[in-house]
Order: C-alpha cells, then sequence, then structure tokens
C-alpha cells in the first residue's frame, strides 16, 4: 500500500510507551512465580524415569511420614475424566488425556511424565520427600521416531487407539497413527508426466521448545468451602479455568484464575500441568501451594512442538510451480493431537497449484505431548516445501523470488482445502523483498550464500470480551481477559484511543482474573490485536452510541442528528452546539449514570498473512559453524498498531526459526532419555548469534478488521527454517534436507562429500 | 446455489466428486441436501446435532466450528475441513 | 536443617538473613525477602534472568549460596532506579521496546549497567558478546542492543 492509500490515524502506527513497561523494568512486575499468598508452602512432583512403563504400584507411605510433609498426591486423587474431546482456544483437548498427563494413572509414555507430587513448607523438604515415594514399574518397548511408529509392528502406547478420519475409523486394528488427514485436487499424475522439471526430496525435522525463559509454575489454594484461587501463568485464564474445571470436577463459577505476568508462551503455555496437582495439595494441606518446573522439567514434561518427516514432490512447468504431492507425518507425543492438519492445509498456501495431493498423518510416540508453538505445524511444512521449490527455482533457471511470484496465491486462489482467498498479501511480501536494498546487494566471498523462503499462518478469530468505564474526568478503564504476552496492552489501548478519539495516555488497561471480565479465549493464533482489538473498537461504538443519545436529550435534537467525531460530540443541525468527550464524561451523573462500553464477540474475518524472509550466511567448512551474517524479514501485517512491537514480534519469531534450524533439538537416546534438557545443551540463539534482523513491514490491509489488522506474531517463525537452509544450500553446494543443521551434521556431510 | 468442496476422504460418497451445488439456506439445509446427492455424508460429518470436534467449516473464506443454522448465503462457498489441531 | 545467620548490603541499606547452606542467593532474595524481581529461568547459570551484581561483579544468583554473601555488597533490580527516576537503561528499554514478555528485562538491566559503567562507548560487537550470557526468547535481541547503545550514550553525556 502506498502512503497514499493509507488512512490516516491519530494514535495507530505511532511508537508510545507501553502501560506495563514501568512494572516491568524495575522489577515490580509479577510473574507466575511471584505470587505470595499468605501461608504459602511448595510442592516437587516426583517424575517418571522410564519413556514407556506400566504403573503397577505406588507406595507414598514414606513420604508422608517424612518429616515437615502436608500433602502427597497421586492420580488417585484425581476424579475420573470422561473421554471427551473439548475445544479449548486453537486446539482441540481430550479431558481423559489431559488428566493423566497431568498425573499418570496406569501407565506412564514419556520420561518426565508426572506421577506424583508433595507439598512440604519447603521446596527442599518436598524434593527429599518425594524421592521417598516408591513406584513399581514394568517397563515396556519404546517408540520414538514417527515413522517407526507407524510400522505395523510398531510397539503401542495405547492399544484402544484406532486411527480416525473426517468421522471415521479407518483402521481396523490398534495403531499408534491416531488420525489422517487428505487433500486431493486436480490430477497430479498427469501434472507430473508434462512437468519441465520435477523435484522430489524428503526432509525430517526434530521436536523443539518454545524455550520461554520463564519455567511454569502454578499456585492454587483450595478453601474448605470448595472456592479455588488459582494464580498462574498462562496464555489463557479461562482455558486454564476451564481445563481445571473439568480435570477437578468442579464448576467452573468457583475457581478464579488470576492471569500473572507471562514470561513467553509461544503456545507452550495452554495447556494445564501443575495447576490440577497444586489444587489438589493445597485440599489435602489447606494451604495454599506453589509448584514450579525446573528447567530440565519444562523440557521434558510440558510440550514441544512436533518432529515431522516430510516428502515432497514437485513439479514446474511453464515457469512456475503446478504439481505438489505431499506426505506429512507428524509426532504428537504421548496423547493425539499434533498440528499435522495445519501443517498440510498451510504448506501449499503461499502457491496457487491446481494439481495437489497431500496425505498427513498424526502419530504417538513417547515423547512429552506435544503443544502448539508459534504457527503450529507450519513452520516443519515450510522448511520442507520452500526448499524443495528452491530446487525446483534453480532447475529451470529463475529467479527464487521471482519464480515464487509467479506461482503466488491471490485473492481467490483456492487453498488445499477449497477455501478462496480473501484479499491477501503474498505478492507485496514477495515484491518488496526483491526492491529491498538486502536483495539488491551482491552476496560475494567464499563459502557465502544467500537463501529465500515464504511463508503463511491462518491467524485466529475466536472469543473475546472487553469492558470500558468512562472516568467523570474524561480518562477511561478498560478492562480486558487477554494475556498480555508481548505488548497488546498497548495495541489495545491504542486501537480504543483512536476509536474514541482520546489520547492514549487516557487509557489505563488492567487485564482481569476470571471472575472480572467476560470470556476470552487464549492469546494464541496472532489474536489479541485482532479480535480483542475488534472488541475493544465494538466497545468505542458503544460508548460513542450512548453519549450521542445523551447528547441528542441535552440538546433537544435527534439522535441522528448527533455525530461523534475525533473525540467530539456535535449537533449537525446546530454548529453551536459541541461537547468534548471529557465534557460530556464529566455530565455522566447528571445525564443518566455511568458510561460504559462493552462488547463481547466471537471475532470473524481474521485474516491470514504471509512472510518472505531473506537470508545470508557463512558456513565454515572446517568447524561447520554458520554465521548469519544478514537477515531481511518481510511481512504482511495488514496494519502496524504499535509498529515497534510488530518489528519485535517479527524479529523474534525470526530470531526462534533461525534457532530450529541452525542448532535446536530434542535428542533422544535409544531409551528415550532427553539429553539436552537444559539451557547449555538446547543451544537457543544469544545476542553474539545473531546479526541484526532488518524488518519491512508491508501493509494489506485486512478487510475484516476497522483498522486492518491481521496479526503478527506467528508467521516470522514460518520461513526461517528454509530461508536458512536455502542460503547454506547457496553457500556449501550441499541441500541439508534434516534438521538441524548444526556444526556437526555440516561437518560430517561436508568431508564425507570431499 | 451454494458451491460445497468435499474433502478428498470423503469423495468416495459423492462418486469422486470434489464440487457439488447444492440448495440451503443454513449449514444444515446445505449439509443435509449433500446426504441426500451422497448418503452417508452427514454421519461424517455431524454428530449429535453439531460439527463434530474434528470436523470445521468454512464458509464464504471464514473458517470455524459453525453452528447448523448459521446461514448460507445464495452464491456461498462452503468447505468441509478437519479441524486445526495445536497440539 | 541448621540455619546461619548472613548480614550484607542490598540495594543500599543493612540486611540480615537466616539460610540453609545449601538455599541459593536467589531463592533467598525471592523467598526470604520478597525482591521478586531477580527472575529464576533455569536455575544452573544458563540463561542469566537471575543477574545481579555482588561485590561489583555481575553474577547469577542461582550459582550463589547465600551463606557466602555475609557481608557483601548486592545490587538486585529493585535497586536500580533512583527513587522516582528511572535509570537511563530503565528508559531506554521502555523507549526502544526492548522487551515483550519482560521476564528476563531484569536480568538484561543488570547485565548491561555492569557493562556500561565500565565501558560506556562499547560497540554493538562488544555488546552483544556480554549480553550473550542473558537469553531472550521473544525480541531477538536486535532492541535490547539498540536499547543498550541508547543508555550509553545517555550515561556518558551525564558523567561528563
Amino acid at each position: 500500500m502506498t502512503a497514499a492509500e493509507k488512512p490516516s490515524y491519530r494514535v495507530i502506527g505511532t511508537r508510545p510507551i507501553r502501560p506495563d513497561g514501568v512494572e516491568k523494568v524495575t522489577g515490580k512486575a509479577l510473574f507466575g512465580a511471584d505470587a505470595r499468598p499468605a501461608g504459602l508452602v511448595y510442592g516437587k512432583v516426583l517424575r517418571s524415569p522410564h519413556a514407556h512403563a506400566r504403573i503397577l504400584s505406588i507406595d507414598t507411605r514414606a513420604a508422608e511420614a517424612f518429616p515437615g510433609v502436608l500433602a502427597v498426591a497421586t492420580a488417585r486423587d484425581l476424579p475420573a475424566a470422561s473421554d471427551e474431546v473439548q475445544a479449548l482456544g486453537e486446539t482441540a483437548v481430550n479431558l481423559k488425556e489431559l488428566s493423566d498427563n497431568v498425573l499418570a494413572s496406569d501407565r506412564v509414555l514419556y520420561r518426565g511424565h508426572a506421577v506424583a507430587a508433595v507439598a512440604a513448607a519447603s521446596v527442599h523438604v518436598a524434593e527429599e520427600a518425594a524421592r521417598r515415594i516408591r513406584v513399581e514399574y514394568e517397563p515396556l518397548p519404546v517408540v520414538l521416531d514417527v515413522r517407526e511408529a507407524m510400522l505395523d509392528d510398531a510397539p503401542l502406547l495405547n492399544e484402544r487407539l484406532l486411527t480416525r478420519s473426517m468421522g471415521k475409523t479407518i483402521s481396523d486394528r490398534p495403531s499408534n497413527v491416531a488420525s489422517k488427514v487428505q487433500f486431493v485436487g486436480g490430477d497430479v499424475e498427469k501434472a507430473f508426466a508434462e512437468a519441465d522439471a520435477v523435484v522430489e526430496r524428503h526432509f525430517t525435522t526434530k521436536m523443539v521448545h518454545q524455550g520461554y525463559i520463564e519455567p511454569q509454575t502454578a499456585t492454587v489454594q483450595w478453601n474448605p468451602d470448595g472456592e479455588i484461587t488459582v494464580w498462574a501463568t498462562t496464555q489463557g485464564a479461562f482455558a486454564c479455568r476451564g481445563q481445571l474445571a473439568e480435570v477437578l470436577r468442579r464448576p467452573a463459577s468457583t475457581i478464579r484464575v488470576i492471569p500473572m505476568e507471562v514470561g513467553g508462551g509461544f503456545g507452550g503455555k495452554t495447556p494445564v500441568y501443575l495447576e490440577p496437582v497444586a489444587a489438589i495439595l493445597s485440599r489435602k494441606s489447606g494451604r495454599p501451594v506453589m509448584l514450579t518446573m525446573s528447567r530440565s522439567e519444562v523440557f521434558e514434561a510440558t510440550g514441544p512442538t512436533s518432529g515431522t518427516s516430510i516428502h515432497v514432490k514437485l513439479a514446474a512447468s511453464g515457469g512456475r510451480l503446478t504439481a505438489a504431492q505431499l506426505d506429512l507425518a507428524y509426532e504428537a507425543g504421548a496423547y493425539p493431537g499434533s498440528s499435522v492438519s495445519a501443517g498440510a492445509m498451510t504448506m501449499l498456501a503461499p502457491y496457487d497449484v491446481e494439481n495437489f495431493k497431500i496425505d498427513g498423518y498424526d502419530v504417538v510416540v513417547n515423547k512429552p505431548k506435544t503443544a502448539a508453538y508459534r504457527a503450529p505445524g507450519s513452520p516443519a511444512a515450510a522448511f520442507a516445501l520452500e526448499q524443495a521449490v528452491d530446487e525446483l527455482a534453480r532447475a529451470i533457471g529463475a529467479d527464487p523470488l521471482a519464480f515464487r511470484e509467479a506461482s503466488s496465491s491471490r485473492e481467490g486462489t483456492r487453498m488445499v482445502n477449497g477455501m478462496p482467498f480473501p484479499r491477501i498479501g503474498h505478492e507485496e511480501c514477495l515484491r518488496a523483498a526483491m526492491e529491498s536494498a538486502h536483495y539488491r546487494s551482491p552476496i560475494e566471498g567464499p563459502n557465502r550464500g544467500r537463501g529465500v523462503a515464504s511463508g503463511y499462518w491462518f491467524n485466529a478469530g475466536m472469543q473475546s470480551s472487553v469492558t470500558v468505564a468512562v472516568n467523570t474526568d474524561g480518562t477511561v478503564n478498560l478492562v480486558e481477559g487477554s494475556s498480555d504476552l508481548s505488548g497488546t496492552r498497548a495495541s489495545l489501548a491504542m486501537q480504543l484511543a483512536e476509536s474514541l478519539g482520546i489520547e492514549y495516555s487516557q487509557v489505563r488497561v488492567t487485564v482481569a482474573d476470571t471472575d472480572s471480565v467476560g470470556h476470552n479465549d487464549v492469546s494464541g493464533g496472532s489474536r489479541t490485536t485482532f479480535a480483542t482489538g475488534l472488541a475493544v473498537h465494538q466497545a468505542a461504538l458503544d460508548i460513542q452510541q450512548q453519549m450521542r443519545t445523551r447528547a441528542a436529550k441535552l440538546w433537544g435534537c435527534a439522535e441522528d442528528e448527533v455525530v461523534y467525531e475525533a473525540g467530539s460530540l456535535r449537533c449537525t443541525t446546530d454548529e453551536a452546539k459541541t461537547l468534548t468527550f471529557a465534557g460530556m464524561a464529566a455530565q455522566s451523573a447528571r445525564t443518566g449514570g455511568p458510561i460504559n462500553g462493552r462488547a463481547s464477540l466471537l471475532a470473524r474475518g481474521a485474516g491470514g498473512a504471509f512472510g518472505t524472509h531473506i537470508a545470508d550466511v557463512e558456513v565454515d567448512p572446517e568447524t561447520g559453524k554458520v554465521q548469519v551474517l544478514r537477515y531481511t524479514a518481510v511481512q504482511d501485517v495488514g496494519t502496524a498498531i504499535h509498529p515497534a512491537y510488530v518489528e519485535g514480534q517479527i524479529q523474534g519469531g525470526a530470531a526462534q526459526g533461525i534457532g530450529w534450524a541452525l542448532n535446536e533439538e530434542y535428542y533422544y537416546d535409544d531409551d528415550g532419555r532427553l539429553a539436552n534438557a537444559s539451557f547449555l545443551d538446547y543451544r537457543m540463539p544469544t545476542a553474539l548469534d545473531l546479526p541484526a534482523i532488518d524488518t519491512v513491514i508491508v501493509e494489506v490491509p485486512n478487510p475484516g478488521h476497522p483498522y486492518g489488522v491481521r496479526g503478527a506474531g506467528e508467521v516470522p517463525i514460518v520461513p526461517p527454517l528454509a530461508a536458512i537452509a536455502n542460503a547454506i544450500a547457496d553457500a556449501t553446494g550441499h541441500r541439508f534436507s534434516d534438521l538441524p543443521i548444526s556444526p556437526r551434521r555440516i561437518v560430517e556431510t561436508l568431508h564425507h562429500l570431499e | 446455489m451454494a458451491e460445497v468442496w468435499v474433502p478428498a476422504l470423503l469423495r468416495p460418497l459423492c462418486g469422486g466428486t470434489a464440487r457439488l451445488q447444492v440448495e440451503g439456506a443454513t449449514l444444515g439445509d446445505v449439509l443435509r441436501a449433500v446426504e441426500a446427492r451422497c448418503p452417508g455424508f452427514m454421519e461424517r460429518v455431524v454428530s449429535e446435532g453439531a460439527l463434530r470436534p474434528e470436523i470445521a467449516v468454512a464458509i464464504d473464506g471464514e473458517a470455524g466450528s459453525f453452528p447448523l443454522f448459521e446461514p448460507v448465503g445464495p452464491a456461498s462457498h462452503v468447505s468441509i475441513l478437519p479441524a486445526i489441531g495445536g497440539g | 536443617m541448621r540455619r546461619t545467620q548472613v548480614q550484607a548490603r542490598l540495594n543500599g541499606a543493612d540486611v540480615d538473613f537466616l539460610c540453609e547452606p545449601r538455599q541459593s542467593l536467589l531463592e533467598i532474595l525471592r523467598d526470604e525477602l520478597g525482591l521478586t524481581g531477580t527472575k529464576e529461568g533455569c536455575s544452573n547459570g544458563n540463561c542469566g534472568a537471575c543477574s545481579v551484581m555482588l561485590n561489583g561483579r555481575l553474577v547469577n544468583a542461582c550459582c550463589v549460596l547465600a551463606v557466602e554473601t555475609d557481608g557483601a555488597d548486592i545490587l538486585t533490580i529493585e535497586g536500580v532506579a533512583d527513587g522516582d527516576q528511572l535509570h537511563p537503561l530503565q528508559q531506554a528499554f521502555l523507549e526502544e521496546a526492548a522487551l515483550q514478555c519482560g521476564i528476563c528485562t531484569p536480568g538484561f538491566i543488570i547485565a548491561a549497567k555492569a557493562l556500561l559503567e565500565r565501558e560506556p562507548d562499547a560497540t554493538e560487537e562488544r555488546i552483544r558478546y556480554w549480553l550473550a550470557g542473558n537469553l531472550c526468547r521473544c525480541t531477538g535481541y536486535d532492541k535490547i542492543v539498540k536499547a543498550v547503545q541508547r543508555a550509553g550514550v545517555q550515561m556518558k553525556g551525564s558523567a561528563s
């Protein structure tokens, strides 16, 4: 969009200081582990040393007798959960499996699976006592690799699991394949037969973790009257409450979840792990109980994203992409529910491909149950597809961005599920990338290379509720319920100020607990600035309407003669009659009482979005070290409400993707022991590993939002895996199809070649 | 007539057809009209009067777990798709 | 377990506390003294979220036993602002949008302060090297580095 087409906003597009900023730079902001209710005691969870075993018995007597112990919990303390699937935010959750994942009942399915827990006055005492719990296990065969788990003779995680597909059971015997998805269009065989060039390659990625710096922690107080208070670090206080209510079989209204500041989530702080256990310990001890995971517990027992195995066959004809045959197998971890369907649906989204056949498999393995991780399913799919696209462009002698542009999706292009795209911005991203100073600069020198890649994410709508109280001095209080993971208090306050025509500084924002605001779905799916923003805008319109009604009465004119504009009311039939927002607010007590705006909605019109990244790397063939020399991320965000935080989202997503490409992986031994469950060995990028990541914000407004917001958080993690891999292929002449492209893999591969 | 995109795994019920044109003012009407031409379709998509948890529908590009009373326009596009799992 | 009495200076004031030999400085700060601004990210010295100054040296509070701090001078994030006057680093982090979730921010500010007090002219590469002991998973570090550079300029200006 050119500057001339862009609507002029007063607040949107500026870079004010975030409302929670001072608390966060002074150490006053209270995160999950900072809750300190009176009488607080601490707990520790005992976890399985086996990746797969039957639990024969649990003897807690020695722990209960240990001095200082206040309570011990096992799965026997949880009510039996029903075997039903519930929608929780972006994901569907089976509550029996959720309950078993919280505390294993008869079987442990991964190393680190919670088995029991102890509460004591100090965490050290709880830890010592937990070690005295005797658990008798019968170890079972372990299956860790997704393709091995799909074999007929693979060890089974669940003898009752049958393969489901589109509402039907399709396997006649138990399997680790929980479900299959398939998308077919056109005539793939014919397109391959007629192609100018065909590329076929197999790719794998390993499980990786979101790597939020704040470990999972939960503090729960269960009073004798059944009232439960939870201090949680969660992406969704209501999702937390909902899961807790189901696992504990308690009415939702008896549970109050207080959302503490969240020290990073990226999708991983949506499921509950500790909350139900802390609740049981609190009920039994009569004290508020805090459970906090160690870093190794976070790695071993919370939800990483799937390891994958993806087969790709692509064809080009007439200078564009014409056919794709794709096979995706995703590890779900211990229980079904990987992001394979999203992977299968997003994989071809950047391109208008007439002929395709896509098969996707959701497979259980003896690793932790996967959770959402930023654009779940899409990065691994893009890693595979965008490398094959790159290879195809080279095969036909086309510039990789020009080839992508020639094949690009646009408004009206059908996704593989038949959905036609509304207005989207992939072509705009490609053009911005081609025109960038980065892409126009030469890449020179030995062992250096450049790679590009695109990526897509749906972005989500879902449910939001907000209230806005107008104070008599003209300030407003916005009460919302979307966990602020990254500065959304600012983006919401800015939209409210824009919609009411008041100053940003006049808005105070509170993320409220579950007793104090209507239902809000999780902060996930890049939805908060879009969907809660939509609710904020509607609440502002509600206030405008109430003020117009009152002004009409004050002025003795018709309501439709009163206009609300730029923070003022005026009468269209009498120019002398005007009132500012603050002027009307001051009169609220005399004109009908308090003015409160409210909105509750199921947001429609979420705008999917694309990004295109450019990476320059230098590979040291002796050590295998990859230095990222320069990195540019182009992304269509619709409209950037607070550009600094949009840039931050793009930079952060790119950084996570670069880590995924080069170093991060869950490294298991044959027995299913995670060998690198620490930040020392699970190597996330440091400041020294990364260059300054340049951002190019493209704004193709989303027609489904009054200010054109699409959502910015997830798209930027999709392209980097392939952009880096393509750059390494350019630098070394070797295509690395397995992640991570670690120094060891590079040295082994290049020296073998040489 | 609304256009319905039949997912690959349900096409055997519809004689292999990927797209059907059917009449219907609501999602429920549309699905019943497909059922009339593709017996067995309904039970794959709907259970106890609502979309199955593993199924989603997109109406004119808006995907979600819509109620069966959701209005469908005369030129609407309806896709049946798997619900997005996020792990 | 028998507890030991420790006396120290904390953010410019005298404190004394009792601690078990196995308790880290991080645990005492957070659970005994109520200073929860110092964060726990890994408790094995790999993330820097618990960075504090101990006798003028940058340390990870999770790797210091509390009993070792008898007679020591400790600075935590709670002691960085001067009354209602934010430190230039704190102001720069706000203006550069150098935080997203904010959990790593106290550690980064302490670590960056340790650098800038010695090297206000630190280059981008020097800043990146110095801060490599602090993990941030949200920002990609660019805005953090820019904030530190900006604060360096300001600290140098006010010192001269």
